[in-house]
């Protein structure tokens, strides 16, 4: 457990599950609240600020919206995966809404291009990507919620909330361990914009 | 909103029927006491922790309840894992999450400092070895335990606090997720997770009757009850 940094990169590239989760839970959690908290840049909340984060925080649902929206409309999974690619493709634009509802005028960013080759159309590509989008958000927004006012702290966990459960039921569907850790690690905006595009999902 | 996720959950009424045929009193009251007199109690019994930045009051109540709920977690689920008497699935989820708990307890312990509070005894009257009745009792308390954080982030002064329990929060909500996909539930059945109250996870708790005693009031421990 030596950084947040490094803890942040495994997350994000999937691969809590091979360590030793269980024996090292209470030292591992300890370590992330102690030891992630100063790397976080934590600034006073404002309303500024809140706009900021808000913004960050819907292109990191833009990506997902499109994901399974693109999964959904392609209609090439079956059974669970097709219900669950048509659920979470209904919550994500849930999610895009109200961020831009809360951004109203102030919205500044655009929509993103993307390509999801065959991660939509593949189960065997989709449920691991699936995965790594859902972990990418709730570390992203774990990383947030300290820089916000405290109605915008409500907003985001009540989203946060959502992606969690989602990565819970996509791990569980791909035959991983839903929650490997007993501590979530915040990630920075650099290791959350890094994730997103080690994904190969941004044109 | 408040209501809406245990309701959610119990559509069939079976975790309704589950704690009539648990619940015999309000034994249960180690949570309000811990919140109303935990901080006193243990600020005069406990030896001074290590230097560390000082909770606020406030900050200190609500940690004090998330513990107690963890407590509670993590001996419920560390016993199914013990007794093995659920389905191959729950039991899995029993040790992986009961692990996780623990981590949790150890967590905001190490947040509480001196002002920590030990363990309630707690009797699980054979829910942790019926595999329905558990696993329905997991998904109220995982659904409500991850609401109810939410209400906390917006309610602690300190931001150290609110990171360490949105940390918690996400794990909570993948357990929530995960014992709902095993129970046949919808792991996320709406967009937004809505936050509860305190009093909603009080009742709970109290309606499960599974705390028999507050911590460091041994003498007060119910006697003989046949559970």
């Amino acid at each position: 457990m030596s950084s947040l940094g490094e803890n942040s990169r495994d997350l994000t590239r999937g691969q809590l599950l091979v360590r030793g989760v269980v024996g090292t839970g209470a030292l591992a959690a300890g370590g992330i609240l102690v030891a992630g908290l100063p790397k976080l840049a934590v600034s006073r909340p404002s309303r500024e600020q809140d706009d900021r984060v808000l913004e960050w925080l819907l292109q990191v649902e833009y990506l997902q919206e499109a994901f399974y929206t693109d999964a959904d409309r392609r209609g090439a999974l079956d059974g669970e995966l097709r219900e669950f690619a048509s659920l979470v493709a209904e919550q994500e634009r849930a999610h895009v809404a109200e961020l831009e509802e809360a951004l109203g005028a102030n919205k500044s960013s655009k929509r993103p291009d993307f390509d999801f080759g065959d991660a939509t159309t593949n189960r065997d590509e989709f449920i691991p990507a699936a995965v790594e989008l859902e972990e990418i958000a709730v570390s992203a927004f774990n990383g947030k919620v300290p820089n916000l006012t405290k109605p915008r702290v409500l907003t985001a966990m009540k989203i946060v909330s959502v992606e969690a459960r989602h990565v819970g039921w996509a791990r569980d569907l791909a035959g991983r361990n839903p929650a490997p850790q007993p501590a979530d690690s915040p990630a920075t905006q650099d290791q959350t914009e890094a994730a997103m595009k080690n994904t190969g999902f941004m044109e | 909103m408040s209501d809406l996720t245990l309701d959610a959950v119990d559509r069939s009424g079976a975790i309704a029927e589950a704690f009539d045929e648990l619940t015999g009193g309000t034994r249960a009251d180690f949570f309000r006491k811990a919140v109303i007199g935990g901080a006193a109690l243990t600020a005069a019994l406990e030896t001074p922790a290590a230097a560390q930045p000082r909770n606020t009051a406030k900050d200190v109540a609500i940690l004090q309840f998330d513990l107690g709920l963890e407590y509670l977690q993590a001996a419920m689920y560390s016993e199914a894992e013990r007794l093995g008497e659920v389905s191959p699935k729950t039991l899995e989820w029993s040790r992986v999450v009961g692990a996780n708990e623990r981590g949790h307890v150890e967590a905001i312990r190490g947040l509480l400092g001196r002002d920590a509070v030990k363990s309630p005894s707690f009797n699980f009257r054979g829910v942790t070895e019926d595999d329905r009745v558990f696993t329905e009792t997991a998904v109220a308390f995982e659904d409500l335990t991850a609401a109810l954080l939410k209400t906390q982030a917006v309610q602690v002064d300190s931001r150290r606090v609110l990171t360490a329990l949105a940390s918690l929060h996400s794990v909570e909500a993948r357990h929530a997720a995960w014992i709902r996909h095993i129970a046949g539930i919808v792991p996320a059945a709406d967009a937004f997770d809505q936050p509860t109250s305190k009093a909603r996870v009080v009742k709970l708790v109290d309606s499960t009757n599974f705390v028999t005693s507050a911590p460091r009031t041994r003498g007060r421990r119910q006697p003989g009850y046949t559970g």
